[in-house]
């Protein structure tokens, strides 16, 4: 089967194209020759094509079991579910990386579409896109290549790892990846603007791009909490495993870019600012892909290939350091007419809230980082727990919360914070009324309410915006179907901003949805014998029996229970637990019974040879607010991110 | 086969990358372009202290006195100043939609 | 006027909400086994807790430490004698004292540094002048 030697041949040739578009883009802007910058167009968009091939012909591997490619015998084997042979190819660390390179070409190709030739912040921005390309294919081709020959070819392959057996496989990796590889458009864009004198950053393509990468990195976030709740067994989503810090911080940086890139559009402010978040974001993007490569900071997610982690934290440095050094130069460039007038205005608290997230990233970049100091300096490496951080980020989290139900409501320039309190005191006070009367009904904890208040103070004001325009609409217009389109046509003319208030309203929810998690729940270990009960809270289950299976490469162990809620029966839910001797690993899948919001979860952790078991019972409160809040999100964000046709004047030159 | 195969993704590249450079194909791909200068709208400082104004009503920051006062002494500011043809044609339109619909 | 009332309705609510909390159904030893478990990595993993860990040393020490709540052990005592075992890096949660305290002030440092940088940015001198309206 030729999968391997072709794929090899085609990674290469579209290194070689790469490198020929970046000398194409260097002639065509030094001599402004646009024939060049076309051939560079031409020349990127052919090595989408060429990785495109390659990533297929890796697939082909996988799907044929060629094993004559030693990355197919290391990650997959006959044995596993067919289905999954399909996306093997991004489990380990070269195959990812294939991957990597193959999403950056798309994205490479969709930025470069109808763009003119003359305009040298695309072009430049291409360059320094194609830099990164280059980087990543020369690491894969050369250090990683997921084609290299096996020196002997093996019956059988090593199978796929357990864990990994499960339907979020399909969607977080790929999306998670892509995104963490979607920071360098946008840091490309300014970057490339800086470079061609163009003065606002190329803002509105920024702003899109900026969105569409923090939109993917939001669903590869909720994606794998939401598998991680699943398959990992201890009924929680989020562990601030390094790995998943280093997927949260460029999250945190390019939240609070969304939000300054507002201040730079409608105040032409915070340029400088503004670079200074997308060459950090970048940077942690980048130290995304360095941790997961595995190196000095362990972790349960890493690849574990220490010797490319090196190059990462390398070219990491060099493009940091590259970028600090420019930015500085061009400062000048970048000097803001207008400033913050008042410590009550929109684009004053966007700055606190900007602030606040890179102080959440930078306490967590210090706890993921801090064992690679303490095994420097004292040789012991400390690992930093969950509980370091939900202490030290969760008073910032809320800070932030409050600000998000203040700042969309607030005017730009100035305002007058005596005026503001008396127009917001009586919202205030009913968001209050209902809060409590919520944690009377659900019985809550006052992180909880505390939740509900900012939650019903934002979304109260956001009801009185709606209802204002609905009132203006019918005012002018008596006809119903006038004033309806009336009202839409205002709601249309302005979806950046009310895409953004449903994509707060989401994230009032997640956070909702955490409280109640994190104070509201209740967890304990119940030690049982077949036929015994437990109680906790309001549910009863009953121990019922274990079955044992054995399949051809691991061993299943079913435990049954049945459980009653108030006393009424809810019928017989089962968890299991999957060993895989070739691994030594297993791998769980938790019973969960959904009530609405609430979750029951129930998982075993030991089972004698007695089949008496210990099972680990979770009540997760308010768990649904996640999901749910999470689809909000992006909701909105896409809502946001849809392109409003202004009239453009269109002169025609011959 | 695979040295086939390699040859012919090469003799493309080439062509692909060599395709500008050819008078014929330049011409064609220029001809069919209508180059349209496209002018986005220029928000000069004053439509967007205008446009401000709006949202805060819109959005309840500003009653309705407190808007009818603000509007008032924008019109006397923009009265004074001079603003790009273009802009002051827009700023109108929306305040003659701003005056209609009281 | 009016407003004063409201602000001191609002305090009281907000006072007397706090002291609300859900019953826990779970015993105080329960709930010092579920702080602890946080607390102690796992030995044998990369990053991870024994609360979260599903490995038989994990199972093996939540069983110790439930004992020796049991038996009347402090919450220091379990810790002294388990970094004794494993040395200091069984504890997740670096300690208030000693080297690891630096990653406790790091937060304060971060937010006093974000306070200095709010303030240089509030404060940005103009270097272009341009007439500013309103």
């Amino acid at each position: 089967m030729i999968y391997g030697s072709l794929g090899d041949l085609v990674i290469k040739l579209s290194l070689g194209m790469y490198i020929y578009s970046i000398f194409a883009i260097f002639i065509g802007i030094k001599y402004q020759d646009l024939k060049f910058i076309y051939s560079a167009r031409l020349a990127s968009y052919f090595g989408t094509f060429l990785l495109l091939l390659s990533t297929i012909t890796l697939v082909l591997g996988f799907v044929n079991h060629d094993y004559s490619i030693q990355y197919v015998a290391d990650h997959s084997s006959n044995t596993m579910p067919y289905i999954y042979t399909w996306i093997a190819f991004y489990s380990g660390n070269e195959g990812s990386l294939l991957f990597i390179c193959t999403c950056l070409s798309i994205l490479l190709f969709l930025f470069i579409q109808n763009k003119k030739l003359n305009d040298n912040s695309i072009n430049f921005s291409h360059l320094f896109i194609l830099l990164f390309q280059i980087f990543l294919l020369i690491s894969t081709s050369i250090l990683a290549n997921p084609f290299t020959e096996a020196p002997n070819i093996v019956q059988d392959g090593q199978g796929i790892n357990p864990l990994l057996l499960h339907f979020g496989m399909f969607v977080h990796p790929p999306v998670q990846m892509l995104g963490l590889t979607a920071v360098v458009i946008p840091f490309s864009i300014a970057i490339g603007s800086l470079c061609a004198k163009n003065e606002n950053l190329n803002i509105n393509s920024l702003r899109v791009w900026a969105l569409a990468t923090w939109v993917i990195l939001t669903i590869g976030l909720a994606l794998g909490s939401w598998w991680a709740y699943t398959i990992l067994g201890w009924g929680g989503y989020w562990a601030w495993d390094p790995v998943e810090n280093s997927s949260l911080m460029p999250w945190l940086l390019m939240t609070a870019f969304i939000h300054s890139i507002m201040v730079q559009k409608k105040r032409n402010m915070f340029k400088g600012w503004n670079l200074f978040l997308i060459i950090f974001a970048f940077f942690m993007a980048q130290m995304g892909m360095f941790i997961n490569r595995g190196g000095p900071v362990p972790s349960v997610h890493s690849f574990g290939s220490s010797s490319l982690g090196w190059t990462f934290l390398l070219f990491m440095f060099v493009s940091t350091i590259f970028s600090f050094v420019f930015f500085i130069y061009r400062y000048r460039s970048l000097a803001s007419v207008n400033y913050v007038q008042s410590v009550l205005s929109r684009e004053s608290l966007i700055l606190v809230q900007n602030v606040l997230f890179l102080s959440v990233a930078i306490i967590t970049l210090m706890g993921t980082i801090y064992p690679v100091f303490t095994k420097s300096i004292e040789d012991e490496q400390i690992y930093v727990g969950r509980e370091f951080y939900d202490l030290v980020n969760a008073p910032i989290l809320l800070l932030i919360m409050i600000i998000l139900s203040i700042a969309p409501f607030v005017p730009w320039k100035n305002s007058n914070i005596s005026s503001y309190i008396n127009k917001k005191i009586i919202i205030f006070v009913i968001a209050v009324l209902f809060a409590i009367l919520n944690s009377w009904i659900i019985s809550g904890h006052y992180w909880v309410t505390i939740s509900f208040v900012v939650l019903y103070f934002s979304s109260i004001q956001i009801l009185i915006e709606f209802y204002k325009i609905l009132k203006t609409s019918f005012n002018k217009f008596k006809n119903l179907r006038n004033a309806l389109f009336k009202f839409l046509n205002i709601l249309y003319s302005n979806l950046s901003r009310y895409g953004g208030l449903i994509s707060h309203t989401g994230i009032l929810l997640v956070m909702l949805g955490i409280a109640g998690t994190s104070f509201m729940g209740i967890e304990k270990d119940f030690a049982l014998k077949p036929g015994q009960s437990g109680t906790l809270k309001n549910y009863q289950f009953t121990y019922l029996k274990t079955d044992i299976t054995q399949k051809s490469d691991h061993t299943n162990i079913k435990a049954v229970m049945q459980i009653d809620k108030n006393g009424k029966s809810l019928g017989e839910y089962t968890t299991s637990k999957s060993y895989y001797p070739r691994f030594d690993m297993n791998s769980t899948k938790a019973g969960i019974l959904n009530f609405g919001l609430e979750d029951f979860y129930f998982s075993q952790s030991v089972i004698s040879d007695d089949n008496s078991a210990v099972f680990e019972v979770k009540i997760n409160p308010l768990v649904s607010l996640i999901w749910t809040g999470a689809f909000v999100v992006v909701v909105g964000a896409l809502i946001s991110v849809i392109p409003v046709y202004k009239k453009k004047d269109k002169v025609k030159i011959k | 086969m695979l040295n086939l195969i390699g040859l012919l993704i090469i003799i493309i590249m080439i062509i692909v990358i060599l395709l500008p450079f050819n008078d014929n194909f330049w011409n064609y791909i220029n001809k069919n372009k209508t180059h349209t200068k496209t002018t986005l709208i220029d928000d000069s400082d004053f439509e967007l202290d205008l446009n401000s104004i709006i949202t805060d009503y819109q959005s309840g920051v500003l009653n309705d006195k407190e808007f009818d006062t603000q509007v008032e002494s924008f019109q006397e500011i923009i009265n004074k100043s001079s603003i790009d043809k273009n802009a002051r044609l827009r700023i109108e339109q929306l305040l003659t939609e701003i005056n209609s619909n009281k | 006027m009016n407003n004063y009332f409201i602000y001191l309705f609002i305090i009281v609510i907000s006072i007397a909400g706090c002291f609300y909390n859900v019953d826990n159904d779970l015993t105080n030893n329960e709930i010092r086994l579920l702080n602890l478990e946080k607390q102690i990595k796992c030995p044998i993993c990369p990053a991870e807790t024994i609360a979260e860990s599903n490995t038989k040393v994990s199972k093996d020490l939540k069983n110790f430490i439930k004992l020796k709540i049991d038996e009347g052990w402090s919450d220091d005592k379990i810790k002294s004698f388990l970094i004794s075992k494993y040395g200091k890096e069984i504890l997740a949660t670096p300690q208030k004292k000693g080297s690891d305290l630096f990653l406790w002030i790091i937060p304060i440092i971060v937010l006093i540094f974000g306070v200095f940088i709010y303030w240089s940015l509030y404060k940005t001198i103009r270097f272009r002048t341009k007439g500013e309206q309103n």
